[in-house]
């Protein structure tokens, strides 16, 4: 069956995954005071106990994005984030993890803005858990980078496609 | 200082504490806060009660926030009530469609800071407090 997507370029790939990480950096260094610090790439196929934020991107270039805390990390930066203290196991923290999204979400959008690509923010969603272990779609590209926030790391997952013409 | 009614607009309840909050921060008036989760639930809060000032998320379920300005806006009921995007949303595009378009008087993007509060809401305020 022919996919309904094909594979974005390698270097407009890469750049988004750039473009990504500094938003990421900047715009929590912004809203919680402390700057996360990239640490290279993380590791994939390895489940977590956590919380995975997850907002999509339609327009120009769609992609998803994901930032996934571990319980310590998630617990620090939304408190931050917040200016008080949430409950990691509390309705508030999901509400928190999605703002945080959210908010990073927009400033990437306008970066991208900048650079000519247009796209459109649709809502954030949540998912907590242990042993969550995001899969990949065969043939898509997907970037994992990991990032420390004070002294706790996360993730943050970019994946791409470009929905296929239709004939 | 004069008590100010504000809506506070956003399907984040966490997000809703902290515009809250900052807005107690900033001293721009004694305020007295009601909530609502989405455009929908607050032109119902709307139709309860009147509300100085209006702070309004962009994308929420059910009704967006760009769609309670316009229906807002489009009412002679709420003519005058100062309406304030409070957003992630922060292209030129959206600014515009909100300020321009729609009739929104004031648009902060998040995360902000109480100063920022302050900058750009204090003549707004000015004016609510001279009414009152």
């Amino acid at each position: 069956m022919e996919k309904a997507w094909q594979a974005v370029p390698q270097a407009k790939f890469d750049s988004l995954c750039s473009v990504v990480e500094t938003s990421l950096v900047e715009t929590v260094g912004a809203a919680c005071g402390v700057k996360p610090v990239p640490r290279g790439l993380a590791e994939t196929g390895v489940p977590f106990d956590g919380i995975i934020g997850m907002m999509s991107f339609t327009g120009d270039l769609p992609f998803s994005l994901m930032v996934g805390l571990p319980r310590t990390c998630a617990t620090r930066m939304v408190g931050k984030f917040a200016g008080f203290d949430i409950d990691y196991e509390g309705p508030d923290m999901g509400d928190a993890v999605g703002e945080v999204v959210n908010v990073v979400a927009g400033d990437l959008a306008l970066r991208l803005d900048r650079i000519g690509v247009r796209c459109q923010l649709t809502l954030p969603s949540v998912a907590r858990g242990r042993d969550v272990q995001p899969l990949s779609l065969e043939g898509q590209p997907e970037s994992r980078k990991l990032l420390r926030f004070e002294d706790a790391d996360f993730w943050v997952r970019v994946a791409a496609l470009n929905p296929r013409k239709s004939a | 200082m004069e008590t100010v009614k504000a809506l506070v607009i956003d399907d984040s309840r966490v997000m809703r504490m902290m515009v809250m909050k900052s807005l107690q921060d900033s001293r721009l008036a004694e305020f007295e806060f009601g909530e609502a989760e989405n455009g929908e639930d607050a032109l119902a809060k709307l139709g309860e009660e009147p509300y100085d000032v209006l702070f309004v998320d962009w994308n929420m379920p059910k009704m967006s926030g760009i769609e309670f300005v316009r229906a807002t806006r489009s009412s002679s009921d709420y003519d005058g009530v100062p309406i304030i995007m409070v957003t992630s949303e922060k292209t030129m595009g959206k600014v515009e469609e909100a300020l321009d378009q729609a009739g929104a008087n004031a648009y902060i993007c998040k995360p902000f800071t109480t100063e920022e509060l302050q900058k750009k809401l204090g003549g707004i305020f000015e004016d609510l407090h001279a009414r009152k």
